[in-house]
């Protein structure tokens, strides 16, 4: 099988998973920007981290006939900061033109506050303002429903926003339905402990359908499998799903949304 | 218009077509759900033997655990809406970082 893993922090993995990726059948990862589970001390940390994600990054995904596609931005637990914030911000059109970047993300939001929710709209004109897709975290737990709200609220009163044009990911039970009904599209995230189990997506998928809507790893220095899309496509295949529907989901839904962004060429 | 229609059920077709029957979700799931219903009893059990007060987690645990009463319908929905911090305005200041899983003024 064939598939595209569209939320991957492969800066946290090792080339071993690299290498089981491919030998899945992994066709491209995508990387957005996030959290690397300490603050920067500085924009120049982030200098760093977009070159990587930019130069770097490809170059190990390709050891393995892997392509690597990016998002840049600052992430919303170092959203607190404005300052560092706009700083950061700045330095994101100079590594926009570049030949992997999709567009912006992972913005959002993680505790809700009004410092976050100023960074997203920050980050909200970069992408109007460069016509970039976006892509869009939402909070964890207790707070990604009332998270989930306050972003799309941002995204629907601005009008230069095209709902197509944009993922929220992290979606569960309870916030699918609002974000596929802006028109948006929506993310899975597959995790052993929290967002989605492998059965509860493919719950999701069979109350909601399955247009407009990916499976993504979200691999990162946390717990989680990189092998979580396959192994949730296995999934699918033991509850009966046709193969021809478990691609859709996997490879062809991602590639659909990503395909708006010029960049993404498999 | 019947095109389009079929495209849609296509997208989500499954056992040729038809939901799974009740017997073979049985046959899938029971034994991991049963597993995972046990761990949870044993849990409540834990919590209730060791010493010291609770907090709100265990709250709206139990709040959570009565969504999956009798014949309601959407009950993962209901148990995660449970856990939700349903307020619609931004906070001042993020304290942290972490969220714990349940909302501190549950009812």
């Amino acid at each position: 099988m064939r598939y595209i893993e569209p939320h991957a922090h492969m800066v946290s993995r090792t080339t071993d998973d690299y290498e089981r990726m491919a030998l899945a059948g992994c066709a491209a990862v995508c990387e957005p920007a996030f959290w690397a589970s300490f603050d920067r001390s500085s924009p120049a940390g982030f200098f760093d981290y977009f070159s990587q994600l930019t130069e770097h990054e490809p170059k190990r995904a390709a050891k393995f006939g892997l392509k690597h596609f990016c998002w840049l931005c600052i992430n919303s637990k170092e959203a607190e900061d404005v300052k560092l914030a706009e700083e950061v911000i700045a330095l994101i059109p100079q590594f926009i033109g570049r030949k992997n970047v999709l567009g912006i993300g992972e913005i959002g939001l993680n505790k809700n506050s009004r410092n976050e929710l100023r960074v997203l709209e920050m980050q909200v004109e970069v992408a109007a303002k460069y016509n970039q897709l976006i892509l869009v975290h939402t909070p964890h737990l207790e707070d990604k429903l009332k998270g989930t709200r306050l972003i799309l609220d941002v995204l629907k009163n601005d009008q230069r926003i095209s709902p197509e044009r944009v993922i929220i990911d992290h979606v569960e039970e309870h916030t699918v339905e609002m974000v596929l009904d802006c028109g948006m599209w929506a993310g899975m995230t597959l995790y052993p402990e929290t967002k989605c189990t492998p059965a509860r997506a493919i719950d999701i998928l069979e109350t909601y359908g399955s247009e407009r809507i990916w499976m993504n790893s979200a691999c990162d220095w946390g717990v989680s499998d990189p092998l979580a899309v396959p192994k949730t496509a296995l999934e699918m295949k033991k509850r009966g799903h046709l193969a021809k529907a478990i691609e859709n989901i996997i490879f062809s839904n991602p590639k659909k949304f990503l395909r708006q962004s010029l960049n993404f060429k498999l | 218009m019947l095109a389009l229609q079929l495209l849609a059920e296509e997208s989500v077709l499954y056992c040729g077509g038809k939901r799974m029957t009740k017997q073979q979700i049985l046959d899938l799931y029971f034994l991991d759900a049963r597993h995972k219903l046990i761990e949870i009893a044993a849990f409540l059990d834990r919590a209730e033997r060791a010493t010291g007060k609770e907090d709100f987690r265990l709250k709206s645990f139990r709040a959570a655990l009565a969504k999956l009463d009798g014949k309601k319908k959407n009950r993962a929905k209901n148990v995660l809406l449970t856990f939700s911090d349903p307020t619609t305005k931004p906070i001042a200041k993020a304290a942290g970082k972490g969220a714990v899983g349940g909302y501190s003024k549950t009812k």
